[in-house]
């Protein structure tokens, strides 16, 4: 038997606002996360723009003697896990710590902490070295952190699978509730990339944007002047329910998980798939197991590069799969505003999933001034639209063949 | 639908102490040490200065020159194992439908042997030294793309990372996959080359390895009073997991039934196991009503047994707890006594342990066990392999972050049960169900 798996609980921490308020107002009225890096001088960089989280506050969530332990990745997942938990209304004292679990998705572990650390044993001496380092820099970590501050003793799990992690790992927290292995899960994603050898080297390789003097212009998907990606920052988690869990303690259900399906194209370490058939097939496998069909979906809550390669990939396989569907559904993509903070990337495009459920809103795309006429899709423009949404596919693909997406849907 | 048995078919290893299976599973018989001097660097100023390298490893033929010298090592030995794993298992992906061939490695560290010589470089941010896309080298995502892309394999490909139980949880989930219908077959594996001065230094700073330097062959000793820390080890292992009915229709050789797999955590302490090991003992449970068996059937348990004081303590309870008096009956054995402790591998190399036990009814010792410690009362096998008779086995991993992950494995074919014939396809679920 399985288990129906509902959103209760919805936490981000993004460029564009910190916490799930000031996130999904930011994105509604199109205000842009995307500005010049303050956290590290990078004027030497061929990059200096980033989707940076600048108004989170770590002593608000860790006492200064915690805070030298730990990696920016884990603040800012244990900050939108906090967020989420508050939003469910779980009380935690009244749950069972074990059939509670979590599962993050991380695709560049502790780097700003590792780096530190390289600089001290090089410079001063191994000696120097904190002893805090193994699990500051370790994927887990968060996992770590967070299953000690709620008590959680279920399934604890860490994915690294670049821009399908955060996608991934809510993936495997709905199989978990589906085969009756927890009752709660919380999943998501957390990314700090922002060191300047990260930068400077993507930078320096062609794959960010540098449109250094308009940030708020440089994250474009599907635009035909996109010149390349923008890093950010950030996590996003949700707090996932059994359905009759949730019902019980009368909790408010954004929707339901109903499906994922994740594949490799086995093709190439970089270039995309011409004819796309991994995201092509994610799509179409999460909606049979969704027991949805093509014409069902309203909105594709997209991953949108900003390379134009890539986003033509992702628009041809939307194409392909809806073809024949109607009108097609709505698509756009949130890193047109907060940038791509990779493994958490997943997890703040689904409190985007979650949030467009409950508000009944197409979330905007910024900065389609010259949509390629390539793209055979319904873009969402500037402005947020109303509407019914009833479904919602997100998508997430990266480097090295991965492809994931997640069915979300209102609850009937 | 009825969830799919999943079972064991191909293994691959890359260990210190022997690559391949029969170099692995020789070695672990004779107790033959591959605990040494640090070589990969100047280990001068740490603390610790010993390790169990792999020596005289080559990449296998088979991956293609273009990507070797962006790939970190811990990844070669990844893709090397997996290529052995799919040969032993008598496979060719470029001959089959790979859509519903999965890949679910382990790795609790990332690749650090690529990335940390580019930290220092980073200090001159303008102008990166490092090379043309020196990310996908140790992206940690990579351990399990490098896979995918090399075999060709078009199931999921997913890197599992949760500490030194990495390689049981990719397990795990491989498992999910493969019973709930997601996958026919999946490569699962973990793999790790942590010996760099940066990793080294991580665990010097938190006193978790042995100094035992004059003497590396006797550093890595659990269960004896004496131990003082684990001993850093690289490594790579991969397991060919397959449903039972493909298995059967490719007339395969199957060597064990995957039966469970428990997963729980500590909540307690980032690097500390709970002492009251209650946690342990659950994931024990769990993992035992997973593969619907009674705990007197499991006769063999290869023990996390990391070297550290702690470890093997709580370990040894959390055996006591959910065994009760059947844990003095167990044998427990602990085999990072010989090639110490690989991390995100660990646990694999635990279960092609486990795996050959099974089908040679042999259980390699506990080396170095020599003065015995109250706490640790059970009979660990004590630096002589036994011959055996056992049907069930368990592996037990503990990872930063308080991660107990357990399996069980079953041999294959089952034996006759009380009451019903032999049977070469082993009960059905429900049948099974109902003798419990």
């Amino acid at each position: 038997m399985t288990h129906r798996v509902v959103v209760t609980g919805v936490g981000v921490v993004a460029p564009n606002g910190v916490g799930k308020e000031a996130f999904w107002q930011a994105l509604i009225t199109g205000l842009s996360g995307v500005h010049s890096i303050r956290r590290f001088d990078p004027s030497r960089l061929a990059t200096r723009i980033a989707g940076e989280i600048s108004d989170l506050d770590p002593l608000n969530y860790f006492d200064p003697h915690e805070l030298k332990k730990v990696d920016r990745s884990n603040i800012l997942a244990v900050a939108a896990s906090e967020d989420a938990i508050r939003d469910a209304g779980l009380d935690l004292a009244r749950e069972n710590g074990e059939r509670m679990g979590s599962s993050i998705g991380n695709a560049v572990c502790g780097i700003e902490y590792a780096q530190k650390e390289s600089e001290v044993i090089y410079g001063k001496g191994p000696r120097w070295g904190s002893p805090y380092l193994a699990i500051a820099f370790f994927p887990c970590g968060s996992n770590g952190l967070l299953s000690i501050r709620f008590k959680m003793k279920g399934p604890v799990l860490t994915f690294c699978n670049g821009n399908t992690s955060g996608t991934d790992a809510i993936g495997m927290a709905y199989r978990m509730i589906r085969g009756g292995k927890a009752d709660v899960m919380l999943a998501g994603g957390t990314e700090a990339p922002l060191i300047p050898l990260f930068v400077g080297s993507l930078a320096r390789d062609g794959w960010l944007s540098r449109r250094n003097d308009a940030p708020e212009k440089a994250s474009r998907p599907f635009d035909r002047q996109a010149d390349g990606m923008v890093l950010g920052e950030g996590s996003g988690m949700l707090v996932l329910e059994e359905y009759a869990h949730a019902k019980t303690r009368g909790a408010r259900l954004y929707g339901e998980i109903s499906g994922y399906s994740s594949v490799n194209s086995a093709f190439d370490i970089f270039t995309p798939e011409p004819d796309g058939l991994g995201i092509v097939r994610t799509m179409k496998e999460a909606l049979k197991e969704s027991q949805l069909t093509p014409q069902d979906v309203d909105w594709v809550n997209s991953q949108g590069f900003s390379i134009p390669a890539f986003d033509q990939m992702e628009t041809r396989c939307i194409g392909s799969v809806f073809a024949g569907a109607g009108e097609g559904p709505r698509v756009s993509a949130i890193s047109s505003w907060i940038g791509n903070s990779i493994g958490a990337m997943g997890g703040i495009q689904a409190a985007a999933s979650a949030l467009a459920l409950e508000h009944s809103v197409f979330p905007p795309q910024d900065n389609l001034e010259d949509p390629h006429p390539d793209h055979p899709v319904r873009l969402v423009g500037r402005a947020a639209e109303e509407g019914k949404v009833n479904v919602v596919v997100q998508n997430s693909y990266c480097f090295m063949g991965k492809n994931s997406s997640l069915v979300f849907r209102r609850i009937v | 639908m009825s969830e799919r048995r999943v079972v064991i078919t191909g293994l691959g290893v890359v260990a210190p102490n022997g690559i391949g299976k029969d170099a692995f599973w020789k070695g672990l018989l004779e107790g033959k040490n591959a605990v040494g001097p640090i070589t990969r660097f100047d280990a001068s100023p740490y603390s610790t200065r010993i390790a169990a390298e792999v020596k005289d490893f080559q990449a296998h033929p088979k991956i293609p020159q273009e990507h070797l010298p962006h790939m970190d090592r811990a990844y070669q030995m990844g893709v090397t194992a997996a290529f052995q794993a799919v040969e032993d298992a008598g496979l060719d992906p470029s001959q089959a439908d790979v859509s519903r061939w999965g890949t679910y490695m382990g790795l609790a560290v990332a690749a650090v042997d690529s990335y940390e010589r580019d930290f220092q470089w980073g200090s001159e941010p303008g102008q990166p030294r490092v090379h043309k896309n020196w990310y996908h080298g140790w992206f940690p995502s990579a351990c399990s793309g490098y896979i995918s892309l090399i075999l060709g394999l078009r199931g999921t490909s997913q890197v599992v990372s949760t500490g030194c139980s990495s390689s049981i949880d990719a397990l795990g989930m491989a498992f999910t996959a493969i019973r709930g219908g997601w996958e026919d077959i999946a490569l699962a594996g973990g793999t790790e080359a942590p010996i760099t001065p940066l990793c080294l230094n991580s665990f010097c700073a938190m006193r978790a390895l042995s100094t035992r330097n004059e003497d590396p062959s006797h550093a890595s000793r659990p269960f004896d009073k004496n131990r003082d820390g684990f001993i850093l080890a690289e490594g790579g292992a991969v397991v060919v997991l397959e449903s039972l009915d493909h298995a059967v229709a490719r007339g395969a050789q199957i060597y064990a039934e995957l039966g469970g797999y428990g997963t729980t955590s500590n909540a307690y302490h980032m690097t500390a196991p709970d002492p009251c090991g209650d946690q342990t003992a659950r994931a024990f449970h769990l993992a035992m009503e997973d593969a619907r068996i009674p705990k007197e059937e499991i006769g063999v348990f290869f023990a996390h047994g990391s070297s550290t004081p702690l470890n093997e303590t709580v370990e040894t309870l959390a055996v006591k707890k959910a065994f009760g008096v059947h844990a003095r009956k167990m044998l427990l054995t602990g085999i990072k006594s010989t090639i110490g402790h690989t991390l995100g591998s660990a646990g694999i190399l635990q279960i092609i342990t486990g795996t050959l036990a099974l089908m040679h009814q042999k259980v390699p010792p506990t080396m170095n066990y020599e003065v015995p410690d109250p706490t640790c009362d059970l009979d660990c096998v004590p630096n002589v392999a036994r011959d055996a008779s056992f049907k069930a086995v368990m592996t037990n991993t503990a990872g930063f972050s308080g991660k107990n992950s357990a399996t069980v494995l079953l041999s294959f074919p089952p034996p006759i049960r009380e009451g019903g014939g032999a049977c070469s396809e082993g009960p059905s679920h429900e049948e099974t169900r109902l003798q419990h």
